[in-house]
């Protein structure tokens, strides 16, 4: 049997699901039994010698180890291991070769993989994710953000009927996303989605060891090292201190940190996910009222101070399942089994999914850069005009019309640019790709009228392509790097 | 452009370099940097007369050089004034003029990657005195702020969007929204380097002081 795989690559853990032979979604345990896998790599050398709980043992007492790359992919950040160089994206991807081999261990041959990435994640850090799976020599099938996958395996989870619009609050280890979706029996339509791509449990970890850190100075005079209070040793004392009140050992103190404290700490870190909740309702063009219900995803989410804050957002008790950690890889699997070659399922799979539909929406602002005069400062400026918006239906095209600057113009630049809110000022997004149409006749007069034209095909493959009316000559690119997801 | 056209452009580039050095010296010192940026907006300025004409053209650079020069003179013995500056700028009544003020002066602000107190609070102030609105004002210092070289160490957010006592909470949250707004979306939207990193710790920062201002 050939099977769909969903694997959530967290900054902290890591998940991995498939489509059992009924159709349902199931986690694929480690090799020690655990539904997830921490993202700690312990180098020997050049060679990854321990992944997962192993590592994070001695994450913060060997310097072997390393761990919370997820929020640098993309950069240029260089991890130094034992004398050789790592980037986030061969992390990654010796993370995946990893997860992918404890998954065909179990279930044997895999088909389609589906990865998930933050809502939030930025352009770069998406083509870094597809990257490191390319090195992990994993078949990706598509991307999909975390909280859309959680939002479809809720929808296919008939214990839950859900009908309406949800707003998926997922708070995990490295980064906050929250999509609005419109769950309609088992149709799922992302209509927003937001988020911040730093801020997660490992921010409130950072904040427990400096609550420590300050307390043991006042308690002894001593400054702490990172080994005598790791972050691991934080990320396990964090989640005691959502029950109660912890006291905690270090070197030979007793230090105690409340409930209370921690949660007040914590405080502003947790309100800021308040601003982009309201954003993103505004985003969806609802009302607080529209709202049905939230769902809750991610570790993070069992903080008393974020049930509070979501509680007091959305005037509901919020939906908390069994599969607060494990919903976003459960539905990137049924993912990969939506968009990838179904040719193979048998009778209870295809059944199961003959009834699932995604619609999926485009993932930012594609705009183009062209000259405009900004009246204000009476002078031609380069201005993003948006082609395409965030959160349309795909497949879509949209055309644009732009003219020619000059006389004998035989060149016209063309930048396609990505951003996440829509702005016009070009320092504000990035260029996803640089070129030029051209060489366009010679001798013409200015004002030529040039179409440009963004496309999603049914693949979710982003074309761009520029032509010149009068003479028809034109330039079609497909980005197929920005292969994208719901 | 036309001769009464023209001795308004020279009016105004004198006025605004004499801005432009009133917020440079509110520290006492003149930096490289900020020295730099006049020297660059000066060549620039030269251009915008649209002057082919070489001869032409440095003739009027000597002229915008010599003015810069005095003008030192003046900011290093205390005799220039703001009110006095922005209020002659007015009666040229070029908005045009007036913004190109306003951009200078904030390039200064931010040359050497430090926001000081004082020089925010003549930014609002040139901006109050030119009729610039807050809107305007903070999308050039936004600008400017992302365009840094180096990641900003501290920065007073309630001071950069002037919110003082005589600001509502009302008024307050609205500009923290926009302010919000913009670093959120760079944060995100901006290629990694030292502009996603300004953007981030914007954005951080911008939570952070929004959180006194509870939205009532």
């Amino acid at each position: 049997m050939s099977a769909f795989l969903g694997i959530d690559l967290g900054t902290t853990n890591c998940a991995i699901s498939y489509i059992n032979v009924s159709g349902r979604p199931e986690i694929i345990l480690n090799k020690f039994g655990d539904n997830m896998t921490p993202s700690c790599l312990l180098f020997e050398g050049n060679k990854v010698s321990h992944v997962g709980k192993e590592a994070r043992i001695q994450l913060g007492l060997n310097d072997h180890v390393v761990a919370r790359w997820k929020r640098e992919m993309g950069s240029q950040e260089q991890y130094i291991i034992d004398g050789h160089s790592h980037t986030p994206t061969t992390l990654s991807s010796e993370l995946l070769r990893k997860l992918f081999k404890d998954a065909t261990d179990k279930i044997g041959d895999i088909r389609d993989v589906v990865i998930t990435v933050p809502a939030a994640f930025p352009h770069d850090a998406r083509d870094a994710t597809k990257e490191a799976a390319k090195l992990a020599n994993i078949n990706l099938t598509r991307i999909i953000d975390e909280p859309t996958a959680a939002a479809l395996y809720h929808a296919m989870d008939n214990d839950w009927q859900l009908n309406g619009n949800f707003a998926v609050y997922d708070l995990g280890g490295g980064t906050f996303d929250i999509s609005i979706v419109k769950i309609n029996g088992r149709d799922v339509k992302v209509i927003a989605t937001n988020g911040n791509s730093k801020l997660g449990g490992d921010d409130f970890d950072q904040i427990l060891q400096e609550i420590v850190r300050k307390k043991y100075l006042d308690m002894t005079g001593e400054e702490l090292e990172e080994e005598d209070f790791t972050k691991t040793e934080a990320e396990d004392q964090k989640k005691s201190l959502s029950t109660r009140d912890v006291i905690i050992r270090v070197i030979k103190s007793n230090v105690s940190v409340s409930q209370e404290e921690f949660q007040e700490a914590i405080r502003s870190k947790i309100k800021s996910t308040e601003t982009v909740c309201r954003k993103v309702i505004k985003e969806a063009g609802l009302e607080i009222n529209d709202i049905e219900n939230v769902i809750f995803v991610g570790g993070s989410t069992r903080l008393p101070s974020v049930y509070d804050l979501a509680k007091k957002i959305f005037n509901k008790e919020p939906i908390i399942t069994a599969q607060v950690d494990e919903a976003v890889a459960l539905g990137a699997s049924a993912y990969a089994i939506i968009k990838g070659d179904q040719s193979k399922l048998n009778a209870a799979q295809k059944s199961v999914f003959e009834k699932i539909k995604v619609q999926d929406v485009t993932p930012a602002f594609f705009g183009f850069i062209c000259t405009a005069l900004d009246q204000k400062r009476g002078k031609d400026v380069d201005r993003v005009a948006i082609i395409i918006p965030k959160n349309i239906n795909r497949p879509c095209a949209e055309t644009h019309d732009f003219y020619t600057r000059y006389d004998n113009q035989t060149e016209v630049g063309c930048v396609v640019t990505s951003s996440s809110n829509e702005t016009d000022d070009p320092n504000f997004v990035t260029n996803i790709w640089e070129g030029s149409l051209g060489p366009l006749p010679e001798g013409r007069p200015k004002n030529q009228k040039i179409k440009v034209t963004f496309k999603f095909d049914v693949d979710g493959i982003m074309h761009a392509s520029f032509l010149d009316v009068a003479s028809g000559i034109h330039k079609d690119i497909p980005l197929s790097n920005i292969e994208e997801n719901v | 452009m036309s001769k009464s056209k023209e001795i308004n452009f020279h009016k105004a580039t004198k006025l605004i370099i004499k801005i432009s050095l009133v917020i440079a010296y509110c520290d006492r010192k003149f930096h490289d940097s900020e020295s730099k940026i006049i020297k660059q907006w000066i060549k620039q300025r030269v251009e915008e007369l649209g002057y082919s004409d070489k001869d032409k053209k440095r003739e009027i650079k000597n002229m915008y050089d010599n003015i810069f020069k005095e003008s030192i003179q003046l900011a290093n013995n205390n005799q220039l004034r703001i009110n006095q500056l922005c209020k002659e700028l007015r009666l040229l009544e070029s908005q045009i003029s007036q913004i190109a003020a306003m951009d200078l002066a904030v390039q200064i602000m931010t040359a050497d990657n430090i926001i000081h107190h004082n020089e925010i609070f003549l930014i609002h102030k040139v901006s109050n005195l030119l009729g610039i609105s807050h809107d305007e004002v903070m999308k050039i210092t936004n600008l400017e702020i992302l365009k840094m070289s180096k990641v900003p160490e501290k920065i007073d957010i309630e001071r950069l969007l002037s919110i003082d006592p005589t600001v509502s909470n009302k008024k307050a949250n609205k500009w923290f929204e926009k302010l919000d707004d913009t670093w959120h979306g760079a944060s995100t939207s901006t290629r990694s380097g030292v502009k996603r990193k300004i953007a981030e710790k914007m954005y951080d920062e911008v939570s952070k002081a929004w959180e006194k201002y509870p939205v009532s």
